[in-house]
């Protein structure tokens, strides 16, 4: 991944800062998930290796 | 991300989860995202759109986003027309309505919100927060 894009990621990390609330954890089951970006091919709004040990999803909105 | 995501360790995949109910303008957004993403300009779209959003110089979705939404397409270098093409004819609709499907499915309701394996994170957290989980993860106890 280029630095550009690295930064853009970035800084969507913290201007999605937006709803500061405190951490929350909770089991999610993704056995029934549906359209899985991984399933999708090619994907533009992966990053990283595939098939890192860690798969990481971020659900956000723009406003 | 350099930390994580480059190194093979994690792989980011980003979801939009518009909430059109009190963000008016996120669904039009979303689909700017990712018709930027057709053109391989999906991060520098999406900085864009959280700037302007901070600056609130987008609202609601309305003729003059669409036109702002070009704008920014013009200045990160990708064809306007094209761009503007897919965002007014809905292109990415069925995608994003799919995000949302899962997200609901998994219980999210509010945003940001990240699931790392099958653990479900809610509200923007820092940075330390995001290293402990993963470095547990990694290297468990």
């Amino acid at each position: 991944m280029n630095r550009l894009a690295l930064w853009c990621i970035g800084i969507s990390f913290v201007a999605s800062s937006c709803g500061l609330t405190p951490a929350a954890t909770q089991p999610v089951d993704l056995n029934g998930a549906v359209s899985l970006l991984s399933e999708r091919s090619p994907n533009p709004r992966a990053f990283g290796d595939p098939k890192a040990p860690i798969v990481m999803r971020e659900f956000s909105d723009f406003q | 991300m350099k930390d994580y995501v480059d190194t093979g360790k994690v792989y980011l995949e980003l979801y939009d989860y518009p909430l059109m109910s009190i963000h008016p303008g996120a669904l039009m957004a979303a689909q700017a995202a990712n018709c930027a993403a057709e053109q391989g300009a999906y991060a520098q779209m999406r900085s864009r759109l959280f700037t302007g959003s901070r600056d609130q110089a987008w609202r609601d979705g309305s003729m003059d986003d669409l036109t702002l939404f070009g704008d920014y397409a013009s200045a990160i270098g990708i064809d306007r027309a094209q761009f503007e093409s897919c965002v007014t004819t809905n292109r990415h609709l069925p995608q994003i309505k799919a995000d949302i499907a899962f997200a609901e499915q998994n219980g999210i309701r509010s945003t940001p919100t990240f699931i790392i394996r099958d653990r479900l994170y809610a509200g923007a957290q820092p940075y330390a927060v995001f290293k402990q989980v993963l470095d547990t993860m990694l290297d468990p106890p």
